[in-house]
């Protein structure tokens, strides 16, 4: 094993070696490591490249607040902008650096830092002005960004999985397992979630003593006393990347493994949530401090104790507070020299100079890193200066500098919940105020550094959660705790030690590359209120979110404006907290089922005979024509026009949407929502309608037939019927709750089997049933039951084809059953199915309206040539009074034509604008169809035509594509215009 | 007990019933449930069970070979009692789900709260992302209706996460 590993300690299993590529070189690291501290252990220093200006970038902080230690995992897994120090090593683990080419050693893209001085923020608006911003745009796109998106479908499995809880506990922390166990102890049921492989958070890398043993023991016996209670359930590599409504948080768990990616989005809805995130360590900024070998102090212990590697050789620490000095015992005790601690305080407490002496270190206060100096691959020194005297300088040679400048609380969970916020001043930190939702706080996230105390705040934040829901609390024994570094002088604030006058690299914000001087350059261009300054610079709108960043930023802006970091404020904190692959949020859902389709029980049949399959609206699946070999589309469906036309077609209608109405009110409501008259039905009898919106647009036709008494069945358009069934369900319970009526949607009871065609009677007439076809018995717009074979059936004489038609409709189980049936019965008049293309020819050779052609969202009835549907004498009907006003105002209308093509056989693109070809006027309406008819021997079409109906014979030029097609306007019923043929 | 099993259940006799709380009450006092039954809750009498999943509104379910006596017997008393009866037995289709480990399925299937729906309790809800019904059985399995066009699509998607969380690791 390399030299960076240490020879003992960490809490991995130096029994199981395993070996891994980075980019493309083979290490090899131990169960337990992550790749970052595998990485670390192999003497790896770059791990990635920087976002705008492509600096080597190496490991500086741990857990998710580590935004350099992106990483794309490759193979058959390939995920991009993985965080190396959370995800854990696994035998053949496979990873490449990002943002970097041809490699992460020789980055062209380097070549960039030689122009930094032109880039500085806001360049994009000011360079890339002229021709346009998009000439610029898919080189800059390509040197920027970081991993890419996998080239081969993911092998890896994605859930969508939901949880209800009592409690939700986010952070599994020395606060957050004191809050699971308290909650569990009370008897609620507890999850807790944890973004890191093991839980116990920053007890992972402390040297304190907790109930007389070290934390880290003292972790592991609470977690097993959580696991064997059935109450919890405990979520590892599991981080809450979104705090919604309703209490609800979204949880990304990712378990990742040589032969498995297993990825669930977790949508949990908790009665109360115990936020114990933690806190990031923040850093302070100087000039080259993105170099690899900067690191905060919390990551240097972590890795040293967690992981038994060595992240430098010999190191400064460069803090502001007095967490940052237990960091000089870890280093020493794994062997690591320290060689200066560099406070900016004046004065520290006798036991941490005495540590620090006895370490032999120099301590160096009111000193500053004004520098990190820079070898080769990371850095070799630091330049320190004298904060009393700033031109006093020092050089130190160094491979690592451990920085602290003090502590932020990860509210962003909390703010993101609409929690308010506050600026404590002795933290400098924004911490949790006011909470808006069920959410309660504990430890770091509260700015509380004592250990004892963040113990007391996990069972006291459980304990409101349990008083909140009205269970009785158990009494929890608070731990003692013991080893922690003495804590007797407070933290100076200093956010930078750049002023931000001249263009240097501090970078305040290393996802984006955000300098200083950006900063100060921001709000020398007007850009002085946080959130604009966000957008111009793009600090904190990285893939990090801020989590380092966010903080020294306002800090840096009010000290540059004057202003208290309260004034300046925070920007609004949103999810995703962590980058969530879009499987995640796709879940276990293939292609098509985002939006899944739906079928009808003969679906099977169509695609067996061959069918083209298109979505017909509301999801459902219809067959669009059935070639048969060699066929065209055109061919198809001229044949099965023609068999419509003269023998006998079949389609299967069982989409179309259908609803039961029963109650005293039924007619009342139908009179309501259609513009005619629904009054004097008879039993067993239909009627056509057409219904309005409240504007007085088309919103639907469709025919109701009644059952009973008090009982219809309405039948509405495929792709309303969702629609349909929430304007009725309003119309009855909130425009009309006096309305005596109850609807129930039938759309799926029933199978639907339209037999059509000049012939269509007499195929039916050699079925085996009790039903009499005969015209006299079974007349246009009526409705009988009876049996075909032994199916059950209802048939009604409707017709959407202009042809003799029955609309056979059997329960769906024998809905196939029924039509195979058919199909074998009309063998002998040659029966042909027909598809939604046949059935759009036959119905504009009718004239007959289509949802989305001719209703159009814009016309009314009247438009539409259906002035006789619309019974103004009626007392009331969705849309009557906005039909009057719109009549009354004499605006002149777009209307339904037909128009046939000046060349017969010319077919013109459905929505071509009609125009007043030579002048600039506008369009005069559209081509709503056109189709080739052979009933016609011509292709024909339909459109909307401002003033149409008085303009018959007229010659209009439809556009298409910069070519002009003239066509003459006629009626817009083709064939049979006075209805003989459906009425047989 | 098996860890998991799924199994479609075969058609159903199924009555939606809607009407006033009080009209409910009284028809199924009349067909001899045990009431009152609130929202969320199933009963049983000695052919049939009452499913109610909302205040207005509810199913009868029934072996399917009781269909059509069932119909008659139901349609006769619509009136009576002033509510809405409308055979819905083709409209869904019905997944069973059972087995020590049926919690973990289900809690990619459905949103709902799962420790809060006891045996013989009821709830219209978003299946997948389609609007369905989940019935917690007296024998404490899972029944999951969908909407029959959306039969196939739902049993896949019941399969894949199946295969999914009981996948070797």
């Amino acid at each position: 094993m390399s030299s960076f590993r240490l020879s003992n300690g960490g809490r991995i299993d130096r029994s199981q070696h395993l070996t891994f590529q980075f980019n493309g070189k083979t290490y090899s690291g131990f169960q337990g490591d992550t790749l970052a501290s595998a990485l670390m252990a192999n003497g790896v220093d770059t791990v990635s490249r920087s976002f705008k200006y492509h600096r080597r970038r190496g490991l500086q902080n741990y857990g998710v607040a580590d935004v350099s230690s992106m990483v794309q995992i490759c193979g058959a897994n390939e995920s991009p902008n993985v965080l190396a120090s959370v995800q854990p090593l696994y035998q053949n683990l496979q990873a490449r650096s990002v943002n970097c080419w041809p490699s992460v050693e020789r980055d062209l893209g380097s070549l960039i830092s030689l122009f930094s001085s032109l880039l500085p923020s806001g360049f994009y608006y000011k360079t890339f002005m002229l021709p346009h911003w998009r000439v610029y745009e898919p080189a800059i796109r390509k040197l920027a960004g970081f991993g890419s998106a996998p080239k081969r479908k993911s092998e890896g499995i994605y859930q969508s999985c939901f949880e209800h809880c009592d409690v939700l506990v986010v952070g599994a922390g020395p606060a957050g397992l004191m809050a699971a166990k308290t909650a569990a102890a009370s008897g609620a049921r507890v999850l807790m979630v944890d973004e890191m492989s093991v839980p116990g958070g920053s007890l992972n890398y402390s040297e304190a003593v907790i109930d007389n043993v070290p934390a880290i023991q003292w972790v592991q016996k609470v977690v097993r006393e959580l696991k064997h209670n059935t109450n919890v359930s405990i979520l590892q590599n599991s981080v809450a990347w979104g705090y919604h409504e309703g209490n609800m948080v979204t949880v990304l768990e990712r378990s990742i493994s040589e032969n498995r990616l297993l990825v669930k989005n977790w949508k949990i809805w908790a009665e109360q949530v115990v936020l114990a995130a933690g806190a990031i360590e923040r850093p302070i900024v100087f000039e080259n401090n993105d170099a690899p070998g900067v690191m905060s102090c919390s990551a240097v212990r972590n890795y040293i104790q967690q992981f038994g590697t060595a992240p430098g050789k010999k190191a400064v620490l460069f803090v502001n507070n007095d967490s940052a000095y237990e960091t000089v015992r870890t280093l020493v005790k794994s062997g690591i020299h320290v060689a200066a601690v560099v406070d900016i305080r004046t004065a520290v407490g006798p036991k941490l100079s005495h540590q620090v002496k006895k370490a032999g270190s120099e301590l160096l206060l009111a000193h500053q890193v004004k520098k990190a100096l820079v070898g080769r691959r990371r850095i070799s020194g630091v330049l320190l200066s004298d904060r009393n005297e700033p031109g006093k300088t020092k050089k130190i040679s160094c491979d690592l500098i451990c920085v602290s400048g003090g502590w932020n609380p990860a509210v962003h969970l909390f703010s993101q919940s609409r929690g308010l916020l506050k600026f404590d001043d002795e933290l400098a930190a924004f911490v949790p105020d006011r909470a808006v939702q069920q959410t309660h706080v504990a430890g770091r996230i509260q700015g509380t550094c004592s250990l004892n105390n963040i113990l007391l705040q996990g069972i006291e934040a459980a304990k409101d959660a349990i008083t909140t829901m009205g269970l009785s609390i158990a009494q929890p024994s608070v731990p003692t705790t013991a080893g922690e570094v003495d804590s007797d002088t407070p933290q100076e604030v200093l956010w930078s030690t750049d002023d931000g006058r001249k263009q240097r690299k501090s970078f305040v914000d290393l996802a984006g590359d955000v300098t200083v001087f950006d900063l100060s350059l921001a709000i020398r261009e007007g850009y002085s209120e946080i959130e604009h300054l966000k957008r111009y610079t793009t600090t904190g709108m990285g893939l990090d979110q801020g989590k380092t960043a966010n903080v020294n930023a306002i800090g840096i802006v009010a000290e540059m404006t004057n202003r208290h970091p309260a004034e300046v404020s925070t920007t609004t904190f949103r999810p995703p907290y962590v980058p969530v692959e879009f499987g995640a949020i796709a879940g276990s859902r293939r292609r098509h089922e985002v939006l899944p389709y739906r079928h009808t029980p003969m679906t099977q049949w169509h695609i067996r005979s061959g069918a083209e399959m298109h979505e017909a609206g509301a999801r459902w699946r219809r067959p669009a024509y059935y070639p048969k070999s060699g066929e065209s589309m055109q061919d198809a469906v001229r044949r099965e026009c023609n068999a419509v036309r003269n023998g006998v077609g079949i389609y299967d209608g069982s989409p179309l949407g259908k609803f039961e109405l029963k109650g005293k009110g039924a007619t009342r409501l139908l009179n309501l929502v259609y513009a005619n008259s629904f009054d004097g039905i008879k039993k067993m009898q239909g009627r056509y309608g057409i219904m309005m919106n409240e504007d007085a647009t088309v919103f639907d036709d469709g025919v109701a037939f009644r059952l009973g008494d008090s009982h219809y069945l309405m039948f509405c358009s495929t792709g309303t019927a969702p629609a349909m069934e929430r304007k009725l369900e309003k119309l009855i319970h909130v425009e009309q709750p006096d309305l005596d009526v109850i609807l129930t949607p039938v759309t799926e009871q029933w199978a639907n089997a339209t037999v059509c065609g000049p012939m269509a009677r007499n195929m039916l007439e050699s079925a085996e049933s009790d039903i009499d076809f005969s015209r006299r018995q079974f007349p246009f717009m009526s409705f009988t039951e009876g049996r075909i074979l032994d199916f059950p059936v209802r048939i009604f004489r409707v017709s959407f084809t202009g042809e003799l038609s029955f609309e056979i409709n059997v329960k769906s189980r024998f809905g196939l059953q029924l039509w195979e049936h058919l199909m074998e019965l009309g063998q002998a008049w040659e029966i042909c199915p027909v598809g939604s293309e046949a059935n759009h020819v036959l119905r504009v050779e009718k004239g007959f309206l289509s949802m989305a052609h001719e209703v159009d969202g814009v016309v009314d009835p009247i438009d539409l040539g259906r002035g006789n549907l619309v019974h103004r004498n009626k007392p009331d009907f969705v849309g009557k009074r906005t039909m009057e006003i719109r009549r009354r105002n004499r605006i002149q209308n777009q209307e339904l034509v037909g128009l046939y093509p000046v060349e017969r056989s010319q077919l013109i693109a459905e929505g071509a604008p009609i125009v007043d070809v030579g002048n600039k006027n506008e369009s005069e309406g559209f081509v709503s169809a056109c189709v080739w008819s052979d009933a016609c021997g011509r292709s024909i079409a339909l459109g909307l035509l401002k003033n149409g109906r008085a303009r018959k014979g007229e010659k209009v030029t439809a556009l298409v594509s910069g070519q002009a097609i003239a066509a003459e306007v006629t009626d817009p019923i083709f064939y049979d215009p006075e209805g003989l043929r459906l009425r047989m | 007990m098996d860890r998991l099993l799924l199994e479609r259940i075969p058609i159903r006799a199924l009555f939606e019933i809607r009407g006033a709380p009080t009209d409910l009450d009284r028809l199924m006092e009349h067909l001899k449930f045990p009431t009152p039954v609130n929202s969320g809750q199933l009963v049983t009498n000695a052919s049939m069970q009452w499913v109610r999943f909302g205040p207005r509104r509810g199913l009868i379910k029934s072996e399917i070979d009781q269909e059509e006596m069932l119909e008659r017997e139901l349609l006769k008393h619509c009136g009576e009692f002033r509510i809405s009866c409308v055979n819905v037995s083709d409209m869904y289709s019905g997944f069973l789900v059972r087995g020590k480990n049926k919690y973990r399925l289900m809690n990619q299937i459905v949103s709902v709260n799962l420790h809060e729906l006891k045996p013989a309790g009821a709830v219209a809800a978003e299946v997948f992302e389609l609007g369905g019904i989940l019935i917690h059985s007296i024998q404490n399995d899972f029944e999951i209706y969908v909407s029959r066009s959306y039969e196939d699509y739902a049993w896949n998607r019941i399969l894949r996460c199946k295969e999914s969380e009981f996948a070797d690791v």
